[in-house]
């Protein structure tokens, strides 16, 4: 058995009562799964020893996506797969999800890992974090206060992503939802990455939302990038050059050349500096195209 | 209990099981080594990364290396050893065997897993769909030419069954 020994694995079916376990155990000791497509590596490579497991499958109330006039909600223990094959995020202004969702390592992966889990684990290189920086989502986070009391908070993915596997939840606390504002009028969204076999983790992924004009040219853009050493971030300098850009391909790549100086991008064993260069300059082109095309598409 | 183990009932291949296991055991170790089901395979044992292991929990294809057996308390789980309708194979089974498959069979039982699962979501795939399906289990014989024509085959093959072939 590759993992250390676990003292209890609870399985609660509410959010309320996964907080409460949250809050009774000893700080360090306990760890909430969710998919568990990154944790159980952990766990038996034995990276994180948990002496609790609070098991966050069996909350109804955290899994679904529903969509009001103005926005979209969705249950942080929502896989992939239905992130992948939902109607409501499938193109215009949340194509971005869907996108990532679609290419997160494989079928068995997808029909288990979950939004809520790839955003509370944050690694270097994973898709969800890119494409809900790019959608600005807003986190909603729920925990138990020592008088009991359920204590909710609302972050925003800005101020949740902090670095390389680090956010800014508190560790009793649980990630209950995530919103996406829109669709608004002309926006769209898509994510890309690059890897080394289909469908892998990326040596960069880059994901972007458009709003456009009506003259077709971008209104406003947020772009965020994921694979470099800082992990998943907001591109800011790629969101300011595309500002007035309409969807000319060389202006969109030249943009993207010339922000790629702003970064700190690493050579490791996966790419060079100079490669990933290359990559960020391709892949932003493709993604703002692809979320232009999209943002005319849903004009509304 | 807190003493690192825990009782589970669950439905295996149809048939209700009773067992009281170690936290820490995987799954994939459950099905192997309490159950004796080793049809479910043990290829990269830590990453998640071969698809050997793949079984159905609740119909979805997953890997049993990535779950513990403490997390198919109240579940349902099929492995390749629960396929086959009694004597007669599945026809995923079939046309492994027709379209010559497999070498060393290793992958196998995974595949067939995952095929199973993926199949009835996508009765009719085309060969792009099925190779971006089939990324999730590594075949290290490099037969994926054969494999790909077996889906195929198994495809065609349960469309006519019940009717739905052009």
């Amino acid at each position: 058995m590759f993992p250390a020994k676990i003292d209890s694995l609870s399985r609660p079916k509410t959010v309320t009562e996964a907080a409460a376990l949250m809050a009774s155990a000893d700080e360090g000791n306990v760890l909430t799964i969710a998919g568990g497509m990154s944790l159980m590596q952990a766990i038996k490579a034995r990276v994180v020893r948990p002496g609790a497991i609070v098991d966050l499958n069996d909350i109804g109330e955290l899994r679904g996506i529903k969509e009001t006039a103005s926005s979209v909600w969705i249950g942080a223990m929502t896989r992939y797969v239905e992130l992948a094959t939902s109607d409501v995020l499938k193109s215009g202004a949340f194509g971005a999800l869907s996108d990532a969702a679609s290419h997160v390592g494989d079928r068995q992966v997808r029909n288990r890992g979950t939004i809520g889990g790839s955003l509370c684990w944050n690694y270097v290189a994973a898709c969800v974090p890119v494409a809900t920086l790019a959608l600005g989502a807003e986190l909603e986070l729920m925990s138990k206060s020592a008088s009991g009391a359920d204590e909710t908070r609302v972050v925003s993915i800005d101020d949740f992503i902090i670095g390389p596997m680090e956010t800014s939840r508190l560790p009793q606390e649980i990630l209950r939802s995530v919103t996406l504002t829109g669709p608004g009028k002309r926006m769209g969204s898509a994510y890309r990455k690059w890897g080394h076999v289909t469908d892998s983790l990326p040596v960069v992924g880059i994901g972007v939302r458009v709003v456009l004009n009506d003259d077709r040219t971008c209104k406003a853009a947020r772009v965020a990038i994921g694979g470099l050493s800082h992990g998943s971030q907001r591109f800011y300098e790629a969101e300011r050059r595309l500002l007035g850009a309409s969807s000319n391909p060389t202006a969109i790549s030249d943009s993207f050349r010339s922000a790629a100086k702003t970064l700190e991008i690493q050579s490791d064993t996966l790419a060079s500096a100079d490669y990933r260069k290359v990559l960020i300059e391709e892949l932003g082109t493709a993604v703002v195209l692809s979320a232009m095309t999209r943002a005319e598409e849903a004009v509304r | 209990m807190t003493d690192g183990t825990q009782a589970i009932r669950a439905i295996v291949n149809g048939q209700a099981v009773e067992a009281v296991v170690p936290i820490r055991m995987l799954l994939v170790d459950f099905l192997r080594e309490r159950l004796q089901l080793t049809g479910t395979h043990v290829g990269c044992t830590f990453e998640g990364v071969c698809g050997a292991c793949t079984v159905r929990l609740d119909g979805d294809a997953v890997k049993s290396c990535m779950l513990l057996a403490a997390q198919i308390d109240g579940r349902r789980v099929t492995t390749v050893e629960g396929l086959a309708r009694g004597e007669e194979p599945h026809p995923l089974q079939k046309a492994f065997r027709d379209a010559h498959a497999l070498q060393c069979g290793y992958c196998t039982p995974g595949i067939l897993m995952n095929m199973s699962e993926f199949l009835e979501r996508n009765p009719a795939p085309s060969e792009t769909e099925i190779r971006a399906a089939l990324v999730g289990n590594i075949c290290r014989c490099t037969g994926y030419s054969h494999i790909v024509e077996a889906v195929k085959d198994a495809a065609t093959n349960m469309r006519i069954v019940e009717g739905r072939a052009a």
